[in-house]
């Protein structure tokens, strides 16, 4: 015998048609494997992108000596690999602000003048111009300001500086929305940028060319204590802070928080070696990033906890198709002994013949794998930057899928060799023992300590915990996530003992039901059954298993989803919302114009107002009691001691109801019937006065609300008291896909200044570091394999029966069988075990996934009342499942066609 | 003079082996009457047993001709040809090949039942050939669980339950002691005598067929010569 290579080609050439059902289950693991992988690595990217998305300016560098030019840094900046854009602010302190309207003025504490140019705006997000725009001859100012000051646009407002510089008066031109305050006004100096600051609420924002004109030659001349406004400069810095603000090009940061880090650090860097010692350079990204690279472990673990049973199936399904074609491979290894091969000869033909296999699946695995990853999360995973972690993912899949088809086809190859050699046979014929977990009663342990585990975790309140106001913390036990996999696997095996023994035991209902469907071989079918029912558990298995877990994760994802939804409709208020911009109309009328659109079922007005509490300035929030709750949704567990249609009637009965926050009726000591004082901006008269008002009960979460502290009115009182008819904004409940009819509102009223928006664009928004993981995606990725699994699962299953039986159906057709009655032991069994496995994987896959829904329950905010059920997409599942299965029974059954039985009959 | 049963003409089967072409038969004719025993002998390769699927119509002849009770088994329907197999044509295997997850008496009931025979009478048949053979009492065993002798017995039951005019017989005893070879020789031809059919039967062991009514040699594919008691 010459050369181990023939021979291993020839044995892979004589099986061709197992050897590629064998690949096929080796592609499907490794593909599935290195898809998640990629997945993964796909995931940080999308968790790095949210997190980074709130982040209003990504690095400031900070001028430490007043003589540095930074006109020349920026023009050094901009051409830097990786920057966006960059824009100079200024950032100066007053010491009180001043409005006067008639005889009355107001005047507040100091804060903070930000001077920028108006195309700041293009490239950075913390400043939202809610109201008017940006003007070089006048000033912009903060909400709080504004409330503060009850300034509008159009008013004409004083600040004032310290000694000597000359107050400067300039007219409003626009309201903003500042975010990202805790960046922009923290201290710069590393020394005390950590620590905690309050940042100023009285902002106001000009052009950089008025400033530099009109009053930074005489701010430059003040001294650099500004103590007298803490956190926007140290005392050490100079009177007006001089900055640079760099956008980093998002899309050019490689996929691992690791080596973004890495890069912004080096881009910092570089920055500060141009001017060494003259300028700070404040990395805002490194922090965020440190967070999601911390995040990112977790989230790893919930994919990876969500993806390796379908691996493991996957897996599962590879083992046993390599298992049916070794059994092919007796006659080839006794052929080649009986031909001289040496015991160490066989092993080498037998470890190439694994290898060349495993390289084929994995190989073949890792492209279906990269496909699939192409499909769901584009070709930015083909970016240079990501090369790296692509090739360690497809590595470890590589390396994987290696050791799985060694572990599934050398060491039994090699086994039944040395069993061969022992038992001194010509043929091995395969164990029909009980299997090992049926036999130590593996199932019934592992469902126990599933249910011990899970009571144990939900006791102790280990779960994975996603802390409040944008700021993800974990507490996380490992131990939670062993509950749903082994009450998974327990629950599938103890049905598949069950229908074990229903097979066995119950010969007498199927002979009826085969009888009737087989007639005359219905009940040699069924004993043949009853006595060979294991293998049939197998495939019952593979299915069960699969299906019980794509059900699983189906009812998980819907419930995810549906709490995205009700997070987003809390935050928004409705289906879609409708905002009016300055001069659009904003009357009872146009709610009716916006009822006619197609798909609108229902419009609320919705008034947003401010409002005094004492000293404390609350959201105020007027509605119409008559819509309200045809439009938006409110949960009974909102409101205290009553059900939402109870308090929301309520409200409708008292024309001045109020319902408060449970914190402030206990701060106040208010109660239920109490009245309170709240101070309220008349806009016609633009003056406060005081209006009292009716407790009828206390929220603590509401549509538009869902954290801040707030009141909610009855709006027609409310628009009494605040001398304006105006609806704030309108929430709109659709019929009709949300996203769909906000594009047709936006279409007709756009233009003329209405801002649109659905609730499908706020899920987005809100999604935030852990709990912005794909997990859609990775869901619909799961399922495809699973279909996969199921149908190439029954295939490769009666694959192996006909391997198997092949003999037994050529000896039938010799004894007259025709062959439709041959075919008929060959359906009854694939049906059988089908239908096992469909009906256990149903009953287990909907309490399997309540039981993800109950460990995974921190990642919902807010938390489900029930696990939701997407019934559609199970059907489409079923369906699917359904389908795969006939379609490998009827390529088996084209496979009996061909059966030769003078062949079969002279094999060995 | 009545038809024979089986009436092969000139037949010739090829196969390809690597890149060469093989004759497995070349131009055999023979002729087995009703209750006629025939061996069937040569060394291994000679085309026996492909022979015996060629008689048996499990495999179709490439040239030539075969007659099973006068009709040119080419011009079967596939209806056809499964009849033949329900009720002229039974077979014995060398690897005994009853089906493993029945019992004895449903391996037997099986053929019958395919034949259409129904109710309490297919048992009835399977079990009294069964205890004609010796297996009375391992009606309900499965093949496992039994001796090579038994299975072989069982399999000739299997193959008289639908009283085939003829019994083709692949090395029925090749595996079997001598002693044992010998009883199930016995009890195959005094039941096929019993029931006037016809026999024929591959052996390499020239003892075994002795006990045949005519030797047929097979040497190439050729019939090389034959033997004959009368």
């Amino acid at each position: 015998m010459n050369g181990v290579a023939p021979y291993a080609r020839a044995l892979i050439a004589r099986n061709p048609r197992r050897i590629l059902v064998y690949l096929l289950g080796l592609t499907l693991a490794v593909g599935l494997l290195s898809s998640v992988l990629y997945f993964v690595d796909g995931s940080a990217h999308h968790m790095m992108a949210t997190a980074l998305k709130s982040l209003p300016v990504d690095m400031q560098v900070v001028a430490t000596d007043p003589q540095v030019d930074l006109g020349p840094l920026q023009s050094f900046i901009s051409r830097l690999p990786h920057v966006r854009g960059v824009a100079r602010f200024d950032l100066a302190t007053f010491a009180a602000s001043e409005l006067v309207q008639g005889d009355r003025r107001t005047t507040t504490t100091s804060g903070a003048l930000i001077a920028v140019r108006p195309r700041y705006r293009l490239l950075f997000s913390s400043l939202r111009v809610v109201q008017g725009g940006f003007d070089p001859r006048g000033i912009m100012i903060s909400k709080d300001l504004a409330t503060n000051l009850g300034a509008r646009p159009g008013d004409t407002l004083t600040l004032r500086f310290r000694a000597p510089v000359q107050p400067v008066a300039m007219k409003v031109t626009g309201i903003v929305d500042l975010t990202g305050s805790d960046l922009l006004f923290a201290p710069t100096d590393p020394a005390h940028r950590a620590g905690a600051f309050n940042p100023p609420a009285n902002v106001a924002i000009m052009d950089l060319g008025t400033f530099r004109r009109e009053l930074e030659p005489s701010l430059a001349h003040l001294s650099g204590d500004n103590s007298s406004t803490p956190g926007i400069v140290s005392s050490s810095q100079p009177a007006v802070s001089r900055q640079i603000h760099v956008s980093v090009d998002r899309s050019a940061l490689p996929l691992d928080p690791g080596t973004a880090e890495f890069m912004t650090t080096v881009l910092a860097r570089s920055i500060e070696k141009k001017v060494p010692g003259r300028v700070v350079v404040l990395n805002n990204m490194y922090a965020t990033l440190a967070q999601v690279g911390n995040d990112l472990l977790w989230a790893q673990i919930i994919l990876l906890f969500l993806a390796v049973p379908g691996i493991v199936l996957a897996g599962y399904l590879s083992r046993y198709a390599a298992g049916t074609w070794i059994e092919a491979q007796r006659c080839e290894l006794a052929l080649l002994r009986a031909r001289g091969a040496t015991p160490s000869q066989i092993v080498a033909i037998v470890a190439a013949v694994s290898l060349a296999t495993a390289l084929g699946g994995a190989v073949l695995g890792l492209a279906i794998g990269l496909l699939t990853n192409l499909l769901l999360l584009g070709a930015q995973i083909l970016r240079p930057g990501n090369l790296g972690l692509l090739i360690n993912s497809g590595l470890i899949a590589l390396v994987a899928g290696v050791m799985l088809a060694a572990t599934a086809t050398f060491i039994p190859l090699r086994a039944l060799y040395q069993e061969e050699i022992r038992s001194g046979r010509q043929s091995v014929r395969r164990s029909s023992a009980r299997p090992l977990w049926h036999r130590l009663y593996l199932d019934f342990l592992m469902f126990a300590a599933g249910a011990v585990v899970l009571w144990l975790t939900q006791r102790n309140g280990f779960a994975p915990v996603v802390g409040g106001e944008g700021q993800v913390t974990l507490s996380l036990s490992i131990f939670t996530f062993l509950a749903p996999l082994l009450i998974w696997v327990g629950a599938v095996l103890i049905l598949a003992r069950l229908g074990h023994g229903l097979v066995t035991y119950g010969t007498r209902l199927f002979r009826g039901i085969l009888q009737t469907v087989f007639k005359d071989t219905g009940v040699y079918i069924a004993r043949s059954i009853s006595r060979r029912s294991q293998p049939l558990v197998q495939p019952a298995l593979i299915i069960a298993l699969a299906l019980s877990f794509g059900i699983g994760l189906g009812i998980f994802g819907q419930t995810y989803r549906h709490q995205q939804l009700v997070d987003a409709r809390l935050t928004l208020g409705a289906d879609v919302v409708a905002t009016p911009q300055k001069g659009h109309a904003r009357t009872a009328a146009f709610a009716r114009q916006l009822s006619a659109i197609p798909g609108v079922a229902s419009v609320s007005p919705f008034t947003h107002a401010q409002a005094y509490v004492g000293t404390e300035i609350q959201d105020i929030f007027g509605i119409d009691p008559k819509t309200f709750l045809d439009t938006t949704h409110l949960a009974d567990t909102f409101f205290v001691g009553q059900t939402a249609s109870q308090a929301i009637s309520q409200l409708a009965a008292t024309r001045n109801g109020i319902l408060i926050s449970p914190e402030m009726a206990q701060d106040y000591n208010i109660a239920q019937g109490d009245t309170v004082k709240i101070r309220l901006l008349d806009q016609s008269t633009n003056t406060y006065h005081t209006t009292p008002f009716q407790v009828i009960g206390a929220v603590q979460e509401f549509s538009t609300a869902p954290k801040d502290a707030f009141l909610v009115v009855n709006r027609d009182f409310l628009d009494q008291q605040i001398g304006s008819p105006d609806a704030s904004l309108f929430l709109i409940r659709t019929d009709r896909p949300p996203r769909q009819v906000a594009a047709a509102i936006a279409t007709k009223f756009g233009p003329h200044g209405l801002s649109v928006q659905s609730i499908h664009e706020v899920a987005v928004q809100l999604a935030t570091s852990i709990t912005s993981i794909n997990l859609t995606d990775l869901l619909r990725l799961e399922w495809a394999y699973i279909i996969l699994i199921t149908s190439l699962g029954m295939m490769i299953f009666l694959l192996g029966i006909f391997g198997e039986r092949r003999r037994e159906y050529a000896v039938l057709e010799a004894l007259g069988a025709s062959r439709a009655q041959v075919r008929s032991f060959l359906i009854a069994e694939a049906g059988l075990g089908g239908l096992i496995g469909l009906s256990i994987g149903v009953i287990v896959g909907f309490p399997l996934g309540q039981v993800f829904v109950s460990v995974l329950t921190a990642l919902f905010d807010p938390p489900p009342s029930h696990p939701y059920i997407p019934w559609v997409d199970l059907s489409v599942l079923l369906g699917l499942s359904i389908l795969g299965i006939l379609a490998g029974m009827a390529l088996v059954a084209i496979r009996l066609k061909r059966l030769q039985p003078a062949q079969l009959l002279r094999e060995l | 003079m009545p038809e024979p049963v089986l009436r092969a003409e000139n037949l010739i089967k090829r196969y390809r082996r690597g890149t060469q072409i093989v004759r497995a038969l070349d131009d055999v004719s023979l002729t087995v009457g009703k209750a006629q025993t025939v061996a069937l002998m040569g060394p291994s390769g000679s085309g026996k047993s492909t022979l015996l699927m060629i008689l048996g119509a499990l495999d179709r002849p490439d040239n030539g001709t075969l007659y099973i009770r006068g009709k040119n088994a080419a011009d079967l329907s596939y209806e056809d040809l499964v009849e033949i197999h329900r009720s002229t044509i039974g077979f014995i295997f060398q690897d005994d090949h009853l089906l493993p997850a029945l019992s004895l008496r449903d391996n037997v009931a099986l053929p019958l039942a395919l034949a259409g025979i129904k109710g309490p009478e297919l048992e009835q048949r399977a079990g009294q050939l069964l205890d004609a053979l010796g297996l009375g009492n391992k009606l309900d065993a499965l093949a496992g669980e039994l001796s090579g002798g038994q299975r072989q017995r069982a399999n000739i039951a299997r193959a008289l339950a639908n009283d085939p005019d003829v019994v083709l017989a692949d090395e029925p005893t090749g595996s079997l002691d001598t002693q044992t070879a010998r009883q199930v020789m016995d009890l195959l031809l005094d039941q096929a005598q019993a029931r006037k059919t016809a026999v024929v039967m591959v052996t390499h062991d020239a003892g075994t067929a002795q006990l045949m009514g005519r030797i047929l040699n097979l040497k190439d594919g050729k019939l090389a010569g034959q033997a004959g008691k009368a």
